[in-house]
C-alpha cells in the first residue's frame, strides 16, 4: 500500500466540475459525523476536570503510558536493525523470485492484529508466551517485511555513484554504506520508523492477546476501562492524552514525509556475495514464516495431540465456556456481511472525496478535501470506537442500535486506504484527455465518467480490496460497537484466546487462521490487479 | 615502474564482449587520453581499472603491484565520474575530505590539505558552501580536488566535462590539465569529443567495439 501523499497537484490545468459543491458537502458531512462529532464527545468528557486529573495522577497509568512509549520504540528500532542489513544485501541481489520473497514477508502487515497475537500464543513456549518479549517480537513479525520491503525499494531508486565515488577514494562496503548510502536513504528510513511507531504506540489487539496481566499500552487501557470497569470518563480522559501524542507523532511523519523517488537508480551494482543473499533471505523468511507455521500447527493439533481437523470442526458448534453465544463460524458470517456493507460505503465516500480533491475549484478546497479523506489516519481505532461509543448513544443521534453504525465506522478506518489509492491515480490522468472528450461532445460529468474514471478505475478494484481487508480485520473500533451476541470475527477470535483451555484455544488458532488465509487472499488479489494496472 | 599497467584485461556483459584483451600502460606522471565513440566500453575500462567492474580475464598493476582482485577501495586510485557523483549531504570540504578521513588523517592535516587543494583548483574559501549551490565549473573542480586530495597513484577521469556547456569545456579543461601536472599525478582522461582530447594533447588511445585500435601521439 501507498503511504506517500499524492498532493492535490496540476492546480491549474484541470478544472472545476459543475456542482461539485454538493461533493464536498457530502464528504464534509459524512466525516464530520463519524469522525470530529466522535472526537468532540470525547473531548468533551475527557476534559472534565475529575477525569483528567483522575488519569494524571494514577500510577497505574504513569506505568501503562511509559510501556506505551517504551515498548513503541524498542519495536521500531528492532525492526529497522533487521530491515536496515536485510534490505541493502536484498537490493543487491538477483535471484529469481526475490520480488516474491518480498511480497510474501510483507504479507504479515496487513494481517488483523489478534490473527498476529494468536499466532505469537502458537509461537513462544512457556514463560515467554505473554510479557513484552512476546509483544515485541510479534511487533517485529508484523513490520518487518514491510520495512524492508520499502527500504529495498528505496535502495534500488538510489542513484549509485555516489557509493561508487566512496569506494574510490577509499571507504570499505560498510563505510561507504553507512557514510554515504545510509543518508541518502534517511527520509526513507524516518518515514518506516513513523509507521511502525504509530502503529506500535497505538498497538491494541496484539497487546490484548500478548500483554497477560502486567502489560498493557494505553489502547488496551482505555478498552479495559470503558468495557470491564465501566470508567467512560477515565477513558475518554486517556484517549484525549494519546490523541495528543499520536497527533504530534503523525504532524512529525508528514513534515518528514521522504520525497517523491528521486530517479532511477544508474549503473549497475555488482550484487552481494551468494552467501549473503542466501542468509538476508532465509532470515527474512524465517521470521515471517515461524509464527504463521506455529499458527497453522496449533490449529491443526487436536486435544489428544494429534493432528487432524477437530478444531476447525469444532467451529461449527457451540462450545461451553468459550465466551460466545453462537457457534464460532457464525462470526464469520457476521464479518463478511459487516466487511462487504463497509467497503461499499468507504469506495462511495472515498471517490466522493477523491472527485472533490481532484476537481473542486479551489486549491484551497482540494487540500481540506484531501486532509478530509485522509484524516482518521490520526485516530486510534480504539478512540474511534468509544467516541462513537459516546456520540451515538443520545439524541440527538441515538443510533447505538442501528445495524448500520458498525460498517459506517469500519468505513471511516478504511477511508484513508481507499483515498490513498484512488486518489493519485485519478490525479494522474492527463487533464487533457477529459478536454479532448468535452470537445468532442461530452458534457463535463460524461467526460469525467467515460475518461478519468474509466482510466483510473482498476484502482478501484485495488480500493476495493483494501477496504475489504481492513474491515474486515478491523478489531479496535469493532469492539466497541458490534453487539455481544453477534461478534465479528476479530472479536471472536479475541474471546476465544483471552479462555484458558486447549479446547477453546485450538478453536481460537482455527479461526485466526482462517481469518488470516482470507486476509492474504483479498490481499494478495488487490495486489494482482495493482501490478496490472 | 608505471603508474598502470593493464594486461589483456578482458570484460563481458553477459554474452557481451565489452573489453577485448585491452592492454595499455601509463608512466609516472603520464597523462593519457583514451578517445572512442559512445557504447565503445572507454567507462567500462575505467571502472574495471578502479575495481568498480569485475573483469573476466586479464591483470592490473597499479605502481608495480598487482591489483587484479584488490577491493576499490584499496587501490589508492582517484576518479572522477561523469555526473560527478558530489555527496549532497556533504558541504564542499567535507566532499573533499572524504577521502582522507578513510585513510585516517587527523583534523588539523585534513584542514590544511582541503585548505590546500582549494587554492589549487581557484576555490580558495568555498570550504562551508553546499555542493548543491555551486555553478557546473565550480562542482566539476570540487570533484578533481576531492580525487586528488588522498594523493592517489593514478587519477581516471571519466568524461569529465559532459555536464558543462560547449563554450567552456576547453577552458575547463586546461584548468585540470594544470591542476593534474601541478600534482605530477599519473591521470587516464577518457572522452570522445576530438577537441576535448587535442586539447589535453598528451598520448590519445582510440578505443573502438572493446578494442584498442590506435596509439598515436598527438600534437
Amino acid at each position: 500500500m501507498s503511504w506517500r501523499r499524492a498532493q492535490p497537484s496540476e492546480a491549474r490545468t484541470r478544472r472545476a466540475l459543475p456542482h461539485v459543491g454538493a461533493l464536498q458537502l457530502a464528504s464534509v458531512a459524512f466525516v464530520a459525523l463519524f469522525v470530529i462529532w466522535p472526537f468532540a464527545r470525547l473531548l468533551v468528557d475527557g476534559l472534565s476536570a475529575s477525569a483528567l486529573g483522575d488519569v494524571i495522577s494514577n500510577t497505574r497509568v504513569r506505568r501503562i503510558a511509559w510501556f506505551t512509549v517504551w515498548q513503541a520504540a524498542l519495536s521500531t528500532a528492532t525492526v529497522l536493525t533487521l530491515a536496515l542489513p536485510l534490505s541493502a544485501v536484498l537490493s543487491r541481489s538477483r535471484f529469481r523470485g526475490r520480488r516474491a520473497a518480498l511480497m510474501f514477508a510483507a504479507a504479515p502487515f496487513t494481517l488483523p492484529t489478534v490473527v498476529v497475537g494468536t499466532a505469537f500464543l502458537a509461537t513462544l513456549p512457556g514463560d515467554l508466551r505473554q510479557g513484552w518479549f512476546a509483544i515485541i517480537c510479534a511487533h517485529t513479525f508484523f513490520n518487518v517485511g514491510m520495512a524492508t520491503r520499502v527500504l529495498t525499494t528505496a535502495s534500488e531508486g538510489l542513484d549509485s555513484s555516489p557509493w561508487e565515488a566512496a569506494r574510490t577514494l577509499g571507504a570499505s562496503p560498510f563505510v561507504a554504506w553507512r557514510t554515504i548510502t545510509f543518508r541518502q536513504l534517511r527520509p526513507n528510513v524516518l518515514a518506516v520508523a513513523s509507521i511502525v511507531g504509530t502503529l506500535t504506540l497505538t498497538s491494541f489487539g496484539t497487546v490484548l492477546l500478548l500483554g497477560g496481566p502486567s502489560y498493557a499500552t494505553v489502547d488496551v487501557e482505555i478498552y479495559r476501562q470503558a468495557l470491564q470497569v465501566l470508567r467512560l470518563d477515565r477513558a475518554a480522559a486517556l484517549a484525549v492524552l494519546q490523541f495528543a501524542v499520536v497527533g504530534a507523532v503523525l504532524v512529525w511523519t508528514l513534515r518528514h514525509e521522504p520525497p517523491a523517488a528521486s530517479t532511477r537508480g544508474r549503473g549497475r551494482r555488482d550484487p552481494m556475495p551468494l552467501v549473503a543473499q542466501v542468509a538476508a533471505t532465509g532470515l527474512l523468511t524465517g521470521v515471517v514464516l515461524t509464527p504463521l507455521v506455529a499458527l497453522t500447527r496449533r490449529a491443526l493439533r487436536q486435544v489428544d495431540g494429534s493432528f487432524g481437523f477437530d478444531n476447525f470442526r469444532a467451529l461449527a458448534k457451540v462450545t461451553r465456556g468459550s465466551g460466545l453465544v453462537d457457534t464460532p463460524i457464525t462470526s464469520l458470517v457476521v464479518s463478511l456481511r459487516t466487511a462487504s456493507v463497509a467497503a461499499a460505503i468507504a469506495i462511495v465516500v472515498g471517490v466522493v472525496v477523491a472527485i472533490a480533491a481532484t476537481r473542486s475549484r479551489s486549491l484551497a478546497a482540494r487540500r481540506v478535501m484531501h486532509a478530509l479523506g485522509t484524516v482518521p489516519l490520526a485516530t486510534s481505532a480504539v478512540a474511534l470506537g468509544l467516541g462513537v461509543l459516546l456520540g451515538f448513544s443520545s439524541e440527538p443521534f441515538a443510533w447505538r442500535r442501528s445495524a448500520l453504525l458498525l460498517p459506517c465506522v469500519q468505513a471511516i478506518v478504511c477511508l484513508p486506504f481507499v483515498v490513498r489509492t484512488i486518489l493519485p491515480a485519478l490525479a494522474e490522468v492527463p487533464p487533457a484527455l477529459a478536454d479532448a472528450a468535452e470537445t468532442l461532445g461530452a458534457s463535463p460529468w460524461r467526460a469525467w465518467w467515460s475518461i478519468d474514471f474509466a482510466v483510473a478505475r482498476r484502482s478501484i478494484g485495488v480500493a476495493i480490496g483494501l477496504a475489504f481487508t481492513v474491515a474486515l480485520g478491523e478489531f479496535g473500533a469493532s469492539s466497541f460497537l458490534a453487539r455481544p451476541q453477534t461478534p465479528t470475527m476479530p472479536i471472536a477470535i479475541a474471546r476465544l484466546s483471552g479462555r484458558p483451555g486447549q479446547v477453546v484455544q485450538g478453536q481460537a488458532a482455527a479461526l485466526a487462521l482462517v481469518l488470516g488465509v482470507l486476509t492474504m487472499l483479498c490481499v494478495g488479489l488487490a495486489e494482482r490487479s495493482r501490478r496490472l494496472q | 615502474m608505471n603508474a598502470l599497467s593493464v594486461r589483456d584485461v578482458t570484460v563481458r556483459f553477459g554474452e557481451r564482449m565489452v573489453l577485448d584483451r585491452i592492454s595499455l600502460d601509463v608512466e609516472q606522471s603520464e597523462l593519457v587520453v583514451v578517445m572512442g565513440p559512445s557504447g565503445c566500453g572507454k567507462s567500462t575500462l575505467l571502472r574495471a581499472i578502479a575495481g568498480l567492474e569485475p573483469i573476466a580475464g586479464g591483470s592490473l598493476l597499479l605502481d608495480g603491484r598487482d591489483a587484479t582482485t584488490l577491493p576499490p577501495h584499496q587501490r589508492n586510485i582517484g576518479f572522477v565520474f561523469q555526473d560527478l557523483a558530489l555527496f549532497p549531504h556533504l558541504d564542499v570540504g567535507e566532499n573533499i575530505a572524504y577521502g582522507l578521513r578513510r585513510r585516517g588523517m587527523k583534523a588539523p592535516e585534513r584542514r590544511a590539505r582541503v585548505a590546500e587543494l582549494l587554492d589549487l583548483v581557484g576555490l580558495g574559501d568555498s570550504t562551508l558552501r553546499n555542493v548543491q549551490t555551486l555553478s557546473g565549473g565550480e562542482q566539476q573542480r570540487v570533484a578533481v580536488a576531492r580525487a586528488l586530495a588522498p594523493s592517489p597513484s593514478l587519477l581516471l577521469l571519466d568524461e569529465p566535462l559532459s555536464a558543462l556547456d560547449a563554450d567552456r569545456k576547453l577552458g575547463i579543461a586546461d584548468e585540470i590539465v594544470r591542476v593534474i601536472r601541478t600534482t605530477g599525478t599519473a591521470a587516464l582522461y577518457v572522452t570522445h569529443d576530438e577537441d576535448e582530447a587535442a586539447r589535453i594533447g598528451s598520448r590519445v588511445l582510440r578505443l573502438q567495439d572493446g578494442r584498442l585500435i590506435g596509439d598515436a601521439a598527438a600534437t
